[in-house]
């Protein structure tokens, strides 16, 4: 009797090949961005989201063409952060338009979609089990993101990936080993552990890991033009990956980020010329990748 | 998964017939199958989760998507010649993880009857991700009547994108 890999296909719905076709689709799609650049760190809260913005708007001040995607599918902020809530999905020859700020940063954000007092469910016919399937439907999700939108010929694509160290490695996995990884921590002794273990978990796959960045390193005070201490000054911790930037704190960043403008425009703070040191930076490591 | 005809030592193929996939109200499926030499059929039942599993995939059994709705659209593209309805996009469709949440803003947003897609521009909304499209669809037509157009054609996408500063 005949055994399974006896039999070619699976009787007529040819779902591996339907796998293989959206994969190839991506990578066709994807095929005129130079760099992938993923913004991650296994901590929720240490800024990944607005550190992704302003590098993307220091990126864009340089010359390079750049489009942000907003990977948090159950909290997207970037389309707040971009002034983008109000921006409509338009078709195009190729697939999905990625809306544009003003200044000609791209960023796909369901936070387009879906205005902000709705929360974002996940349909099961599987009665009250939906949290069993999210996972799967998040990245089906992503996936099919990914394949349906026209990203045209891009310098760099900024990925801002959701919270969890095992996300990082799953994204890692998802995006493929052409995709290089940025992780950001906070000074605090909490952050720098789960960050750590980001970096374990993805020092066991191919991609690049660029480096990390400690955001909010310290608070920049306006009165004095000084930055301060914003948290105890803790051991830093050995990640052995080097250390990209170390970003202050600035209470204009709040500001601007919901107004929906990058901090990156205001070259005279601190942290604007940290944002702008760590794109060069970047942009060096990335152009040194094989 | 694959089935074998033991009999015939053959494997089973899914039947070429209308109702070859019955999803039922119950998160149930129905996928019948038959032997290319003896035409023995069988019929794969699946529970709930099992459904689920394939839907979580975003996969098409049989050439159509759980739901049916990809399938819907599909045979309303083939049907378009010229000028056509609005592609037929469900938002209770199961790709689509929002659909509960776009199908209470389309509400809100007062749906008016749906206005008319040419060809061109429903071939456009098909290349969209799933998920996005019931809003998008909304969108543009609500776009549209607000400009006093009669149809969305690819001129009117084209104007919305650049309203929109794309």
């Amino acid at each position: 009797m005949k055994t399974y890999f006896d039999i070619a296909g699976d009787g007529g719905s040819q779902i591996v090949d339907q796998v293989v076709d959206i994969q190839e689709k991506i990578r066709h799609k994807l095929s005129r961005v130079k760099h992938r650049l993923a913004i991650a760190s296994g901590k929720g809260g240490v800024g990944k989201s607005t550190l992704a913005m302003q590098l993307a708007a220091a990126l864009r001040q340089r010359g390079k063409t750049v489009t942000l995607l907003d990977a948090d599918l159950n909290g997207p902020s970037l389309a707040h952060m971009a002034g983008l809530q109000e921006s409509l999905f338009i078709p195009g020859p190729a697939g999905l338009h990625v809306p544009k700020t003003k200044d000609g940063i791209g960023v796909l954000s369901l936070g387009s979609m879906v205005s902000e007092d709705q929360a974002i469910d996940f349909e099961s016919v599987a009665p009250s089990e939906s949290f069993t399937w999210r996972a799967t439907r998040e990245f089906t999700t992503f996936r099919d993101l990914l394949a349906g939108t026209d990203w045209g010929t891009l310098d760099y694509l900024v990925i801002d990936l959701p919270p969890g160290a095992h996300k990082c490695y799953e994204f890692a996995q998802f995006l493929g080993s052409e995709t290089a990884f940025v992780l950001v921590t906070l000074p605090s002794d909490v952050s720098q552990g789960v960050v750590r273990r980001s970096v374990s978990a993805l020092k066991k796959l191919k991609n690049p890991l660029l480096g990390y960045v400690e955001n909010m390193s310290g608070y920049y005070c306006a009165d004095c033009g000084k930055v301060k201490p914003l948290f105890p000054q803790n051991t830093r911790m050995n990640f052995d990956i080097p250390l990209l930037a170390s970003l202050p704190f600035d209470p204009r960043l709040a500001t601007l980020c919901d107004q929906g403008q990058p901090l990156a425009y205001l070259f005279d703070s601190p942290a604007a010329q940290a944002i702008h040191a760590l794109a060069e930076n970047i942009e060096k490591r990335m152009e040194a990748q094989p | 998964m694959k089935f074998l005809c033991v009999e015939c030592n053959e494997p089973m193929k899914l039947i070429k017939k209308e109702a070859a996939v019955v999803p039922s109200d119950k998160g149930s499926l129905t996928v019948r199958f038959e032997c290319p030499s003896c035409l023995y059929e069988i019929a794969m039942l699946t529970n709930p989760f099992e459904t689920q599993l394939v839907t979580s995939l975003g996969v098409r059994i049989g050439g159509q998507t759980v739901e049916g709705s990809t399938a819907k659209l599909e045979d309303s593209m083939q049907a378009l010649s010229g000028t056509a309805s609005a592609p037929q996009v469900s938002v209770n469709m199961g790709k689509c993880p929002f659909s509960k949440d776009i199908q209470k803003m389309i509400s809100a947003a007062g749906d008016a009857a749906a206005m008319p897609w040419t060809s061109q521009a429903a071939v456009r909304m098909e290349k969209m991700p799933e998920f996005v499209r019931p809003m998008a669809r909304s969108g543009i037509e609500k776009y549209a009547r607000d400009k006093g157009f009669s149809e969305i054609n690819e001129a009117v996408l084209d104007e919305a994108k650049n309203v929109f500063g794309m």
